[in-house]
């Protein structure tokens, strides 16, 4: 088994995993930057002694961090809520670019953390898999490929290396389990097997930007797409292993979440699962392109 | 990998796959559950995934109305939810709220909300806390003539002491 998982594969899909990952940090606060007080505020919609009360005994909660911090310098505990943010948001930056990357992703790591554990009223599959992705940075190799770590001489440049194919692999297993899960779960209940599910959910006010009404005089409709939902998410973790049918397989996913997006308005959730299976098989999906165009090419030179 | 390595990697994803496909429940080791439960919380990696799954819960809406001492109309106390992602997050919370309907977790939700009400404007001392549910009906019953209906799913007033 262990064969399989040790493989050295390129570096430049951590570049886009290390990067993609930031900006995901950056682009969450800042949509939410005007409600921040709101949402994560000692007297927010959902208070920190609540919340507090919610987390495990040792986690990480802003009020700590806050009160820490308050101390030394002397500010309010808003005050001090938002430096973290701007703490988080330097660390997002420095991640980026590859600047003391290891303890860079450690703070994303746990500042994100915190903010999930703080504002636990208000989390979803955003930050689930946002979290996700930040522990596995812990361990991923981000800064040997175009980081500021090489230009400081902390890194060195590689081209390929194992810690990229085991880094790979880790994600490729975890978003196998995740789209198995997802699709098991949704095929326990009648909703997603009648269309019911995408009908409720097109239906709902909150996510209500075109009208699909007419559906209910045409249910075959949501039915259809409940099933192209279930196939395409159980059948991810049979199809995405197998050469040039992944890259339809990967298509579907992407439209999936893009559908998501357009038709939901989640597009950061959108945005977070596509990154996660472009970064797992978007390296093997491109070889496999290549390589059936290469194929092309030397048959019509034959021909 | 070493050995060290390969012994982590195999009880990582042990953790992913025995909460995923649900064992955990049958596991009666609290330790065992403890420690699933806790590697869950900082890693977010074994959970279950199951996201609108098995079905699709009901959209719900807060209507938060301040009163001052004198005042007998309140005002709307309006939460800035200028775009989608803002108004997920609003859904969300009252998902979490209404989760296992229970009133006691519903009563602290509210307290919560009336305190931050309490806490923008300090002459606010009472806080009518109403949450409507959007009930959609099944397409079948939609063709018939019934439509979204927005029903009182719960209600309190928040007094300050």
């Amino acid at each position: 088994m262990f064969k399989f998982i040790e493989v050295v594969k390129p570096t430049y899909p951590l570049l886009f995993y290390r990067t993609g990952l930031a900006l995901i940090c950056i682009g969450k606060f800042a949509v939410l930057y005007h409600n921040y007080l709101i949402f994560y505020g000692q007297y927010g919609l959902i208070q920190w002694s609540i919340s507090k009360v919610n987390a495990y005994p040792y986690a990480p909660h802003l009020g700590d961090f806050s009160i820490f911090l308050g101390r030394i310098f002397q500010l309010s505990m808003d005050d001090a809520s938002q430096l973290i943010m701007k703490v988080f948001f330097c660390s997002s930056l420095f991640l980026f670019f590859g600047l003391f990357t290891r303890l860079s992703t450690i703070l994303c790591f746990v500042l994100h953390l915190a903010f999930i554990n703080t504002g636990s009223g208000i989390i979803y599959g955003v930050e689930v898999f946002t979290q996700l992705a930040l522990f596995y940075a812990l361990f991923f190799p981000l800064n040997t490929t175009y980081s500021a770590d090489i230009a400081l001489g902390l890194s060195r440049y590689k081209r390929k290396s194992l810690g990229a194919g085991i880094a790979i692999r880790l994600i490729q297993f975890q978003m196998c389990l995740v789209y198995l899960s997802s699709g098991i779960e949704k095929c326990l209940g009648r909703q997603w097997l009648n269309g019911e599910a995408i009908w409720r959910t097109l239906m709902m006010p909150i996510f209500k930007t075109y009208d699909f009404s007419w559906m209910a005089w045409y249910p075959v409709v949501p039915f259809l797409i409940g099933i192209f939902v279930l196939i395409v998410e159980i059948g991810y973790v049979v199809f995405m292993w197998k050469k040039n049918i992944r890259v339809w397989w990967l298509a579907m996913i992407i439209a999936l979440h893009l559908g998501i997006g357009i038709f939901m308005g989640m597009w950061f959730f959108a945005t977070v699962m596509i990154f996660l299976s472009v970064f797992a098989f978007g390296d093997d999906v491109l070889r496999d392109i290549l390589k059936g165009r290469a194929k092309e090419v030397s048959w019509l030179k034959q021909g | 990998m070493n050995k060290t390595l390969r012994l982590l990697f195999v009880i990582h994803f042990a953790f992913a796959a025995v909460t995923v496909s649900h064992l955990y429940e049958l596991i009666h080791c609290p330790p065992v559950n403890s420690l699933i439960n806790l590697y869950s919380s900082y890693t977010y990696t074994n959970r279950n995934f199951g996201f609108f799954a098995p079905t699709v819960n009901d959209d719900y809406e807060l209507s938060l109305r301040a009163f001052n001492a004198q005042d007998t109309l309140g005002h709307e106390v309006s939460l800035n939810a200028s775009d989608t992602e803002n108004r997920i997050r609003f859904l969300t919370m009252l998902w979490h709220f209404s989760e296992g309907n229970s009133k006691s977790q519903m009563d602290l939700f509210a307290r919560s909300w009336g305190l931050y009400c309490m806490n923008n404007d300090s002459t606010v001392n009472q806080v009518l806390i109403a949450v409507y549910k959007h009930e959609v009906p099944a397409m079948t019953a939609y063709k018939n003539g019934e439509r979204i209906s927005k029903n009182l799913y719960y209600q309190t007033t928040i007094y300050a002491k």
